[in-house]
């Protein structure tokens, strides 16, 4: 791991970016460059990106550059670098949601989302690498920037890895069970979704109607309350977006943790972890309260049982979405096996179990509503263990062999089942791989998690380290 | 659980699935039955509805 006081332009922070645009330090034909250099050599290695789109990035970023040396700067995300996971729609671009089914699907609209982030000025270089239809372990063949025989997590460790490695400011990801934590876990990077509905999701390709998110990786939480800022919003193309005022995610950021009361549920998070992980989670919550916080214990009996609901909830709904091209034998064909038999095996979900699970759900939001009373977040872990090696389909925790991916969404599907906002910060290493700590919030409160995952990177510098071999 | 025991239900599924692809469901089912069954299991008062259309409100 590797620090020095003035690290090159992409591994600094989006905050620190636009300060030198604005400035005219720096232009975003500068950045632009400076990423498509580091994609072109270090890229090759990792496979983060699944599409690059040099020329356009670079039209884009002397567009950006024109408009700022005319005095019209659109905001701090103007001519700044990004990526975007290969399930938002891009005009221009295939998108493919990792899969041969939809190879040659060039969208005729752009994400919400994308749209947002072009209009404050941001410069697409490329889309990043998923697991095939957001499911799937081995997406073949993202690596984890900490150690390239790892992986970097699913679905959106493409946009993990950009982000881990340097290659991009911010990369967009979706997560119906973790799917942005758990890559910003394993890459040692921020990753955050919002609450179910505060981010738009009309031009991502569904995975699970009502677990659904869309939301940033970054390297600094500063970062990613910035993307908020501009993504976050009503939008009548997603029926299940909120239709509630933004708030100001930026204002508070800086208030610490002094008095914040901070929630450790008891049931389920920290069960069955690998003891390094356990030892360096636990540590960021003794930093969290050397910092102000008060921490107490809180419950939420039902959370040990909520596995085969989510389990149930998405099975159903990727078979329903999925089902007119299971059923078309050329389309069917592209599948990979593994996804086949998965979304098969949806079709043999009762409705029974499946309403059981809609009752559950309920039942978890009261129990987290009253594990909130006099609590601001809640902390876990964002995972049980650390990054896996590649082509593993099966880990050893607590002397217990588990399935990947019944392990890694242990601590992250809660809060999908739930749609509470939930933010995964890097909180240190276990044997050179990063360990997350995650943050949770009220409904629709992203501001106070982001406020304490800040102050918890200003007293810390886990985000600054970068991995030794892609320096 | 065998492949062949779920051909029936694949049927009436809509799903006449070949019986090597059976076989791969029943791996898949037969992995996730124990979480099935704890959620069949968990006994949630008669008043708990489900949720069919997932929305989030602010907290009052």
């Amino acid at each position: 791991m590797t620090t020095n006081d003035a690290p090159p332009w992409p591994w600094r922070s989006m905050a620190e970016a636009a300060a030198a645009l604005r400035a005219g330090a720096v232009s975003p034909v500068e950045l632009t460059r400076a990423c498509l250099e580091r994609i072109e050599r270090i890229d090759p290695v990792l496979h983060a990106f699944v599409s690059v789109d040099a020329e356009g990035a670079l039209q884009a970023a002397r567009a950006a550059e024109r408009e700022i040396a005319a005095g019209h700067h659109r905001g701090p995300l103007h001519g700044m670098p990004i990526a975007i996971k290969d399930n938002y729609d891009t005009v221009g671009v295939a998108t493919r949601n990792g899969s041969q089914v939809f190879a040659d699907r060039m969208p005729a609209e752009d994400a919400t989302t994308w749209i947002r982030l072009r209009e404050a000025g941001a410069v697409l270089l490329g889309k990043t690498t998923m697991s095939e239809a957001a499911w799937g372990v081995d997406f073949p063949p993202v690596r984890n920037p900490w150690d390239v025989r790892r992986n970097p997590g699913l679905s959106s460790g493409g946009s993990g890895a950009a982000v881990g490695a340097g290659l991009c400011f911010m990369a967009m990801g979706s997560d119906t069970g973790g799917s942005i934590r758990i890559p910003a876990g394993l890459s040692g990077v921020v990753g955050l979704k919002a609450t179910y509905g505060r981010v738009p999701r009309t031009g991502v390709m569904p995975h699970t109607w009502s677990l659904d998110h869309a939301g940033p990786l970054t390297r600094r939480v500063e970062d990613a309350a910035l993307v908020l800022g501009v993504i976050a919003g009503h939008d009548r193309g997603d029926v299940g977006a909120a239709d509630i005022p933004v708030g100001d995610y930026l204002g508070g950021l800086e208030r610490g943790l002094r008095g914040m009361r901070i929630g450790l549920p008891g049931e389920h998070f920290w069960d069955r972890m690998e003891t390094r992980v356990e030892a360096v989670v636990r540590q960021a919550v003794r930093d969290l309260e050397k910092a102000g916080a008060h921490v107490r214990p809180v419950s939420i009996p039902h959370m040990a049982g909520a596995l085969g609901a989510i389990l149930v909830t998405e099975m159903a709904s990727v078979t329903a979405w999925h089902d007119r091209y299971l059923h078309s034998p050329t389309r069917r064909a592209k599948y990979t096996p593994e996804v086949r038999a998965l979304m098969d095996a949806g079709a043999f979900v009762f409705a029974t179990d499946f309403l059981k699970a809609q009752r559950l759900r309920r039942v978890l939001v009261d129990e987290v509503r009253a594990a909130f009373d006099g609590i601001d977040v809640l902390a876990t872990p964002t995972l049980p263990l650390c990054a896996w090696d590649v082509g593993e389909s099966h880990v050893q925790i607590a002397g217990q062999a588990e399935h990947v991916l019944h392990a890694c969404w242990r601590y992250t599907y809660p809060w999908n089942l739930t749609g509470l906002p939930a933010l995964s910060v890097p909180c240190g290493f276990a044997d050179g791989l990063p360990v997350g700590l995650q943050l949770v919030g009220r409904p629709f409160d992203e501001a106070t998690i982001l406020r304490a995952g800040h102050a918890y990177q200003e007293a810390t510098n886990w985000h600054a380290l970068r991995p030794p071999s892609l320096s | 659980m065998r492949g062949s025991e779920l051909a029936a239900v694949a049927d009436l599924a809509g799903y006449p699935l070949s019986a090597a692809d059976l076989e791969e469901v029943a791996a898949i089912l037969t992995g996730m039955m124990a979480d099935i069954q704890m959620l069949r299991d968990l006994d949630l008062p008669d008043d708990v509805e489900p949720i069919l259309t997932f929305r989030v409100e602010p907290w009052r």
